[in-house]
């Protein structure tokens, strides 16, 4: 599937160890975007207060860091692009995406997605719907996207 | 030629799989390599195997492009998981495809979505003015219909420190159109409030309460307005059906959407209003 990221002995935590990978869930599941408690308020305090911005002229475009959570909330297999404003794939300033991967991958709190009795979405690949009457969690997959001007955050999405 | 039937608009409802069956009669000679890739392509969007996004799907496409290489709805459909799932230079690779091929259908939903989900203002003003250029017609909404593209330049212009400008085109927009979408009288209320047409603002709040009481946000604003006005009654009064609101789930797409929609109210906003309102 588009969007999938396979386990990369070269950059990935083998402490990090997905449920189901095979089944796990893309960033669109249920419709849904940021599941992390506290939501976005959250995440852009947390960004606010953890990066320095660099103030490194022309780093300006977006840097975009997607990652798995698996089905016990944890997270890893990160992975980033970044790109200018014109979409053009663009090597951001280290200091700029040391500081964003490291925030990244400490930030805690990642929902576990349960599909169950309560779910309002049964994933596609259930095909008996009897199945969902048992509360099971699957990994899922994130995003986190930071637009940048002149080495700040101006803004992070989704 | 036939291809007029189907460039009726720069801007089309995203589908959950391959999105809407095409007329390949209406399309293309039955004979040429087009029409095989457009039949090939109706084929496979009715086949739950080819779900969006999967290795069986982007390869269909593929064959679709290399049949018919202006097939712009096979870039299209191809591009849509890379917005989604955060692969913007694909994506952007992809729909300029699909754009250059049919500029029409698609210029406007290329520009709704480098707004909603780059909030990328000068494209999305860039694609939304030349689709208006190209246009005769009604330039349409967004990928999920919540907003007009009008709505849209709006708040790009808006973003980039040009309110008054933005006010115009909303207003003229909201004038015009036969229906408001689900939303637009808040962010009309909002911008006006920025403004500080504060009375004006007020209206609009009032107006979208009664065009679409699902938004713990109106309350929001209203009461920001209230707290500007000095009238604490009604300010904490609104903040407190913003919080019942927000946390009965009716508010500004956030969560259950692929991003935040403009001007979204957070929880942690309503209860710090409401702190220091209670505690002044």
């Amino acid at each position: 599937m588009v969007g999938d990221i396979p386990f990369d002995p070269k950059l990935d935590d083998t402490t990090f160890i997905p449920c189901d990978e095979q089944r796990a869930m893309p960033y669109n599941k249920n419709g849904g975007s940021l599941c992390i408690d506290g939501g976005k308020d959250f995440v852009n305090e947390y960004f606010a207060k953890g990066f320095k911005p660099g103030k490194v002229k022309g780093q300006t475009g977006w840097i975009t860091v997607r990652f798995m959570v698996s089905c016990k909330g944890e997270s890893g297999r990160f992975r980033m692009e970044s790109m200018n404003r014109n979409y053009q794939p663009m090597q951001f300033d280290s200091s700029i995406t040391r500081q964003l991967m490291t925030l990244c991958k400490s930030l805690k709190g990642w929902e576990v997605f349960q599909v169950g009795k309560e779910s309002r979405m049964v994933p596609l690949f259930i095909d008996n719907p009897d199945t969902t009457s048992v509360i099971k969690a699957y990994d899922y997959y994130q995003r986190l996207t930071f637009k940048m001007k002149d080495g700040a955050i101006e803004l992070i999405l989704p | 030629m036939k291809r007029v039937l189907l460039t009726y608009t720069c801007n089309l409802v995203v589908g959950v799989l391959f999105a809407q069956e095409i007329n390949c009669d209406a399309l293309y000679d039955k004979d040429s390599p087009c029409y095989e890739a457009c039949q090939s392509y109706n084929r496979a969007a009715w086949d739950w195997s080819y779900k969006q996004g999967s290795r069986l799907s982007q390869m269909s496409l593929d064959t679709n492009v290399f049949l018919c290489p202006t097939f712009g709805k096979a870039y299209y459909v191809k591009a849509i998981p890379y917005l989604k799932r955060g692969e913007f230079v694909q994506w952007k690779q992809l729909i300029d495809s699909a754009v250059k091929y049919e500029p029409n259908t698609y210029m406007g939903y290329r520009g709704g979505a480098r707004f909603m989900f780059l909030r990328d203002y000068e494209g999305a003003i860039s694609d939304i003015e030349r689709c208006d250029s190209l246009l005769t017609i009604d330039i349409g909404y967004i990928y999920n219909g919540d907003y007009h593209l009008q709505m849209v330049r709006a708040f790009s212009y808006a973003a980039l420190g040009q309110k008054g400008n933005a006010l115009a085109i909303m207003q003229d927009y909201l004038a015009k159109a036969p229906y408001a979408g689900p939303f637009d009288y808040l962010h009309l209320g909002v911008l006006q409030m920025e403004l500080k047409q504060h009375d004006e603002a007020l209206k609009s709040f009032a107006a979208q309460v009664k065009n679409n009481d699902y938004v713990a946000d109106a309350y929001y604003y209203a009461a920001m307005v209230y707290k500007h006005q000095g009238n604490v009654q009604e300010c904490k009064g609104n903040l407190e059906k913003a919080k019942k609101y927000f946390l009965s789930g009716k508010s500004l797409p956030g969560k259950s959407s692929y991003i935040d929609y403009p001007d979204k109210v957070y929880l942690q906003q309503i209860e710090k209003e409401l702190f220091l309102i209670i505690n002044r």
